[in-house]
């Protein structure tokens, strides 16, 4: 008869030593465990971003391109807060077309997304804008640490998590613009389109 | 016993390595992107313009002004809100009589207002640029004046007004 006493009884040896194996193979870092549970990342995000507050007119088989920069203050972006103290990885994706419905012939305009980031800890967004740094079109991914370090030798490292204690936190803000068109022979109408922004705390 | 304790062993080591996964916190974040392309701008007549002259007062000219006189034509735009559009019209036009052997000159003036009250409207010039409303309509009146009334002959007379409407993009 199977069952889980004989399988542990036959096999046990064998399962413990996997087990193990298994767990030597993360073994090189060293383990602050609970930091991401007890510090989280949140996000807030500041509003859609609309080509027509750049141009309000955009007409169809115009031709036309219209883009929104990072100096045009139309952009929008996702602030974030998180530990001071650790490195993050931004991922943005986006569609690569603004559509109307699902899309196809004579309903959709190019759309491409670019970004930058501030993380010099500046509260306030629009002061944080005046240092971002862009990142070149077709960079989906960056890593970077929460809270940059201007100057100065390099801080110890973090104090680990313990009864009481409370990690700093950092905010740091993603800006998001980017170029809609050239818009040909399409349908008029409202044409959206989706950017993805996933972060998470850098693992190494 | 001992045989036991590496159960709870393995099961504290996997539980563990499941903690460890579980610390890689990922969370998003959803940004919509936005415009509306405009087509073409609707224009609907909504009065033509009328002149009724009687030839017994055999004036030499005739004048409607688009800013009150009930005689003026009116053509109502339809397009995106408060979008700009430039509005170019003929200065001059000529009436021709039914049977073709009189015509009339009649120059153009024409007022506009966001808003359908003809009393509101101001005057345009030439070229002009205006704001469609927060509805997206914007109203014309044409009026102007008739000249070459003096050898009238009685009878219909026709012409057409040319406006062009474009958005400025």
């Amino acid at each position: 008869m199977i069952s889980i006493k004989n399988i542990l009884k036959r096999w046990g040896n064998l399962i413990l030593l996997s087990v193990f194996v298994v767990h030597l193979g993360s073994a090189q870092k060293i383990n602050f465990g609970a930091y991401t549970t007890s510090q989280g990342i949140s996000l807030v995000t500041s509003g859609n971003l609309n080509f027509n507050d750049k141009q309000p007119s955009i007409g169809s088989n115009s031709n036309s391109t219209v883009i929104i920069a990072l100096s045009d203050n139309v952009y929008q972006y996702v602030k974030i807060v998180a530990d001071a103290t650790r490195d993050i990885t931004i991922t943005v994706t986006a569609s690569m077309y603004m559509t109307i419905g699902a899309g196809g012939a004579g309903k959709q305009v190019p759309f491409a997304c670019n970004f930058a980031y501030s993380n010099l800890g500046i509260a306030d967004a629009a002061t944080a804008k005046l240092s971002a740094v862009e990142i070149p079109a077709g960079f989906t991914a960056i890593t970077l640490p929460m809270l940059r370090r201007t100057a100065g030798v390099p801080a110890p490292p973090p104090t680990p998590a313990h009864g009481g204690y409370t990690a700093p936190s950092a905010t740091a803000y993603l800006f998001l613009y980017g170029k809609l068109g050239p818009v040909g022979n399409v349908n008029a109408g409202s044409y959206t389109g989706t950017i993805n922004v996933s972060i998470n705390y850098t693992t190494y | 016993m001992i045989k036991y304790l590496k159960y709870v062993l393995a099961m504290g080591m996997l539980i563990g390595y499941i903690a460890d996964a579980q610390t890689a916190t990922q969370i998003t974040a959803k940004i919509t992107s936005t415009a509306n392309v405009i087509g073409n701008v609707d224009l609907i007549v909504l009065k033509d313009l009328e002149f009724v002259v009687s030839s017994s007062l055999s004036p030499t000219e005739l004048t409607i002004d688009p800013q009150k006189d009930w005689q003026s034509g009116q053509i109502k735009l339809i397009g995106f809100p408060k979008s700009l559009v430039r509005v170019t019209s003929e200065k001059q036009s000529i009436l021709l009589h039914e049977n073709g052997q009189s015509q009339l000159f009649f120059t153009y003036n024409i007022s506009g207002s966001p808003v359908n009250v003809q009393g509101k409207s101001i005057l345009l010039t030439k070229t002009n640029e205006v704001n469609l409303s927060d509805r997206g309509v914007y109203y014309l009146w044409m009026g102007g004046q008739l000249s070459g009334l003096e050898n009238i002959i009685p009878g219909n007379y026709t012409m057409e007004l040319k406006i062009d409407v474009e958005y400025i993009l």
